[in-house]
């Protein structure tokens, strides 16, 4: 049994949705290069086209180290299923879903010079018309499905075209990101409930470390292939607003969106790196799971 | 062409959306504040238009036919109020539709609106009042004459109404639209214009009450008839305004507070004050049409 682990950041505005600005690109890319340098370890970096035409000495720095660039949607719209109400959110339709697909790829392959082959909705809203866009485009990966919102698919898997949440027959492999799955701790209690995110900052790498192994001895119970998918972000390796005015009004964001980003998520990044080696895990990118996971299936 | 001295037109347009704009998903001010905006109307006996977002128009559909009951204009404001054209404040919004992506749901608003009225509608508001040459280049495409997005408290020049240019549609030209602008009050203060706090038309009425905006917008007046040989203002108005609203909202990752402008006075003072201001404005001798109606008139203007 070989466990993979992919951590996957999402290059986007700070705060996904709610700043217009780009400090955890600008600044918090550095940090986390340096770290993935430290261990020698290949990540995912899922750029939105915006994010990648505003930032493109940050795209050529992780292409440069090595590592892969995906893509992460054009302005960070979201285009599916919602998993709640945000405020001015409103998706986009299916019909406008391919152009901005296109756009946003051609975005992402001017700024690090390679076509991207992975990619994840924004807020991990993924929808039936942007899946098969994905498709029709090329993408190789879709890294959106989670766990915590859908429960039922645990490890990777082939979308149907006519329910992305249901196995079927695309060439295209979705890669869960996890939740945690154990009896022991009331994970209802959290902001995300069981979902993995953002408990990585705000409980740090022994929590992840011991629920993670629960995930792993889950998928086992089926699979000699098991992977463990972060969703990450670079706004999370610096110190993050509890507020945002705006000319209508102020948010004020729950406390386990901007608590712990920055140095200590920054150290618990690293740390949880160097646990993941004494457990035995294997590092890859999306890209690279994939050919992994291909030739096992392949096996079987 | 002139007209004559006692040319003073009011106009008023109900924008058909969800509760305090594009902040959330119900539409309790639709529902609640419709009926109170055409009972004012009524008693007075004056005309308005009510722009319904398509969204708007397919679930609240028995609104959409009491307003057509009573023979107000329907006109359209989005499909989905998306933010569309240039951006004239900070919104907390995802950000814009992009230009190539209005034609088709200002057509899908269109043809809800089409299908609920028998009629083509031939007047728009955009959402926050974003406009672009984009957008008149689309309304034209759809069939629509009159649009009513540009706020003179945003662009400082314009507070009458003027067929737009192809180059910039916040200059006069040759265009087939007729820009009907949202007035603001006293531009001699336009330098430290702090968006729609200070000069804006809106929301005031509700916020400094009858009085005060029928007192304030008469040198406006006066500076129109002078210049033009008559007068057309414009108001935008919400039906959220006529109904109780909420000083923030909560939801998943946090809460969103507004601010009070937004909800001060809204229900049973905005019922009254507008009530007051329809009584003082017609008493002065104003005449109250529809944007339809205005558009007609300087069309004839314009034929003349």
């Amino acid at each position: 049994m070989k466990t993979y682990v992919l951590f996957a950041f999402d290059m986007e505005t700070d705060i996904g949705s709610y700043l217009k600005t780009y400090d955890g690109v600008r600044e918090g890319t550095g940090r986390i290069l340096a770290i993935l340098e430290k261990h020698r370890v290949p990540a995912t970096f899922l750029f939105t086209g915006e994010a990648a035409l505003a930032n493109p000495e940050a795209v050529r720095q992780v292409a440069a180290a090595g590592h892969e660039v995906g893509c992460h949607g054009l302005r960070h719209e979201t285009v599916g299923d919602a998993h709640f109400h945000m405020p001015n959110d409103t998706p986009i339709l299916e019909s406008e879903v391919e152009h901005r697909l296109r756009m946003a790829v051609r975005m992402v392959r001017d700024a690090s010079g390679t076509q991207p082959v992975t990619f994840r909705a924004p807020r991990l809203w993924q929808g039936r018309a942007q899946v098969r866009a994905l498709e029709k485009l090329g993408f190789q990966v879709d890294a959106s499905y989670s766990v915590a919102a859908h429960k039922d698919r645990i490890l990777p898997y082939h979308p149907s075209r006519e329910d992305w949440l249901a196995p079927g027959r695309m060439r295209l492999l979705e890669i869960p990101n996890f939740a945690f799955l154990d009896a022991e701790t009331d994970y209802s209690r959290f902001f995300c409930g069981n979902d993995q995110w953002p408990l990585l900052r705000l409980l740090g790498a022994d929590f992840v470390r011991r629920g993670a192994r629960h995930v792993v001895a889950r998928q086992a119970e089926t699979s000699t292939v098991t992977v463990l998918l972060f969703y990450l972000h670079p706004w999370e390796f610096v110190p993050m607003p509890e507020r945002c005015d705006y000319d209508e009004g102020t948010f004020l964001f729950k406390p386990e969106l901007s608590k712990n980003c920055g140095d200590v998520m920054t150290g618990e990044f690293d740390s949880y790196i160097g646990m993941c080696r004494e457990d035995g895990f294997q590092f890859t990118t999306c890209r690279d799971f994939c050919r992994i996971w291909r030739s096992h299936e392949r096996k079987d | 062409m002139r007209g004559k001295t006692d040319e003073r037109y009011l106009m008023f347009g109900f924008d058909m959306e969800t509760d305090v704009g594009s902040t959330s998903r119900t539409y309790e001010g639709v529902q609640h504040g419709t009926q109170p905006c055409i009972d004012i109307l009524e008693r007075h006996g004056v005309q308005a238009t009510f722009f319904f977002t398509g969204d708007c128009a397919l679930k609240n559909m028995n609104i959409l036919d009491l307003v057509k009951g009573k023979g107000f204009e329907i006109g359209c404001h989005s499909m989905y109020h998306e933010d569309m054209g240039e951006p004239s404040f900070n919104t907390s919004s995802q950000g814009m539709i992009l230009e190539e992506e209005m034609e088709h749901r200002l057509e899908m608003n269109r043809r809800i609106v089409r299908e609920a009225t028998g009629k083509d509608p031939v007047s728009f508001r955009s959402p926050r009042g974003f406009g672009s040459n984009g957008l008149m280049r689309t309304l034209k495409k759809l069939g629509f004459s009159v649009d009513s997005s540009y706020m003179q408290s945003m662009h400082l020049k314009r507070n009458y109404p003027y067929y737009v240019a192809e180059a910039d549609w916040r200059e006069e030209g040759a265009g087939d639209i007729l820009e009907v602008p949202l007035f603001a009050f006293d531009l001699e203060n336009a330098a430290d214009n702090d968006y729609q706090k200070k000069l804006d038309c809106w929301p005031r009425i509700r916020t400094h009450g009858a009085e005060f905006v029928f007192r304030n917008m008469k040198p406006v007046v006066e500076k129109q008839l002078a210049e033009k040989g008559r007068s057309a203002l414009a108001f935008y108005l919400h039906p959220w305004e006529f109904h109780p609203m909420p000083r923030s909202i909560h939801y998943a990752e946090g809460t969103l507070t507004y601010d009070e402008f937004l909800y001060k006075n809204t229900g049973h003072k905005q019922v009254e004050e507008m009530d007051r201001f329809v009584s003082l404005c017609i008493a002065d001798g104003f005449r109250i049409v529809d944007f339809r109606t205005i558009g007609v008139i300087f069309e004839r203007g314009r034929a003349a």
